[in-house]
């Protein structure tokens, strides 16, 4: 085994995102979250819904294999979701082939950032919409 | 001066050098730098292994939860007291003496009060891994992230150094103390490691907050007009 594969076997903090994702699903498949009834401030001053309102409902969904119901919850939440879980599911096998990240330029990192915060706005809009504000 | 860590170029900070140096004498001596000299220290700090920084923040809220939850515990016992004395003066209160009820009412539990002991290291790492990321995409967006995320991930975790404020015994004062404090090594800190500007650095931080107000303000709008339309049909 080379350096290179020596040091893409050693965990860090890829892996530690990795366990958080991994964390999530745990919690959202098999403790009774919902159960806790959380009053979401923005909805009780305002009576729309905010920015992350429905994720909590759309990653429990989801781990439930409910996918259409993740989705109508939140769809950014149904998305991050996934998203994080399938990142989890990639790192493990990375760690285990000893392969390294592929690396990507601040540019791509950057077009990737812009698209995080639209879709998030994006979610947002529909979010409201959806509730009758436009 | 000759041999000073901080003299020419990039360093390792005094705590990833602690199996050498001791881990108390490291710890204090980062502490100092980050957030009382946090311009020159994270000018200077290597960003490329951020493992010890978030060690170093790890440490510190750990701390001062453990400290926090000791402090409510014991505040807790005594509400605890003043809710049984009250329950003595209600007729057939008695029956509640020492049960669950009065456990809830005093705000504290043994089994909850040790579930946050064990839980404080890991809240704290999700803390500053989850922040660290959140602050990183403003970064991005600003194009102020020059240097990659271990930069962004190396002043969060020295940085939250200043969140062992919140260790004081003035419970809710000392944490908003500790989160200021944060927030100005944690600016600083953008702006050197990420060798960006004041401005970007302020907003970077800001700007999950101030989204946060925007998205406030575009509401009250939406209701607003949304009410002088109902007016105007209405009337």
């Amino acid at each position: 085994m080379g350096p290179a594969e020596r040091e893409a076997r050693r965990p860090g903090i890829p892996e530690a995102y990795a366990a958080i994702a991994i964390l999530s699903f745990a919690v959202a498949r098999f403790l009774p979250v919902l159960d806790i009834h959380y009053q979401c401030t923005f909805m009780a001053l305002t009576g729309l819904p905010c920015a992350s309102c429905g994720m909590t409902h759309a990653f429990v969904s989801l781990a439930h294999g409910d996918g259409a119901g993740a989705w109508r919850a939140s769809p950014l939440g149904a998305l991050l979701a996934g998203g994080a879980w399938l990142y989890a599911v990639l790192d493990l096998l990375r760690l285990a082939a000893g392969r390294p990240w592929p690396a990507l330029s601040v540019g791509t990192w950057r077009v990737m950032a812009i698209g995080a915060v639209g879709a998030a706005a994006a979610n947002w809009a529909w979010m409201l919409w959806r509730a009758g504000v436009a | 001066m000759p041999g000073a860590p901080w003299a020419v170029g990039e360093s390792d900070a005094p705590f990833a050098l602690r199996r050498s140096t001791g881990w108390l004498s490291s710890y204090v001596a980062t502490w100092k730098l980050a957030c009382l000299e946090p311009a020159a220290f994270f000018r200077q700090v290597k960003v490329g292994a951020p493992g010890s920084a978030v060690l170093f923040g790890v440490m510190a809220m750990t701390v001062a939860s453990w400290f926090q939850t000791l402090y409510g515990a014991l505040m807790g016992a005594a509400t605890r007291g003043m809710v049984q004395e009250m329950l003595r003066q209600v007729p057939q209160g008695a029956q509640f003496q020492d049960t669950w009820m009065v456990q809830w009412m005093s705000g504290t539990t043994v089994v909850g009060t040790l579930a946050q002991l064990f839980a404080a290291p890991f809240v704290a790492a999700i803390w500053i891994l989850i922040w660290a990321g959140i602050y990183h995409v403003a970064l991005l967006v600003l194009g102020a992230a020059s240097r990659g995320f271990d930069a962004t991930l190396t002043v969060v975790g020295y940085a939250s150094g200043a969140l062992l404020v919140g260790a004081a015994p003035v419970p809710g004062l000392a944490n908003l103390v500790g989160a200021v404090w944060f927030s100005f090594a944690a600016a600083i800190g953008f702006r050197e490691a990420q060798r960006t500007t004041n401005g970007k650095a302020w907003t970077a931080l800001l700007l999950p907050f101030l989204a946060v107000c925007a998205c406030c303000c575009a509401v009250a709008w939406m209701a607003f007009t949304g009410l002088s339309a109902f007016r105007v049909h209405g009337g």
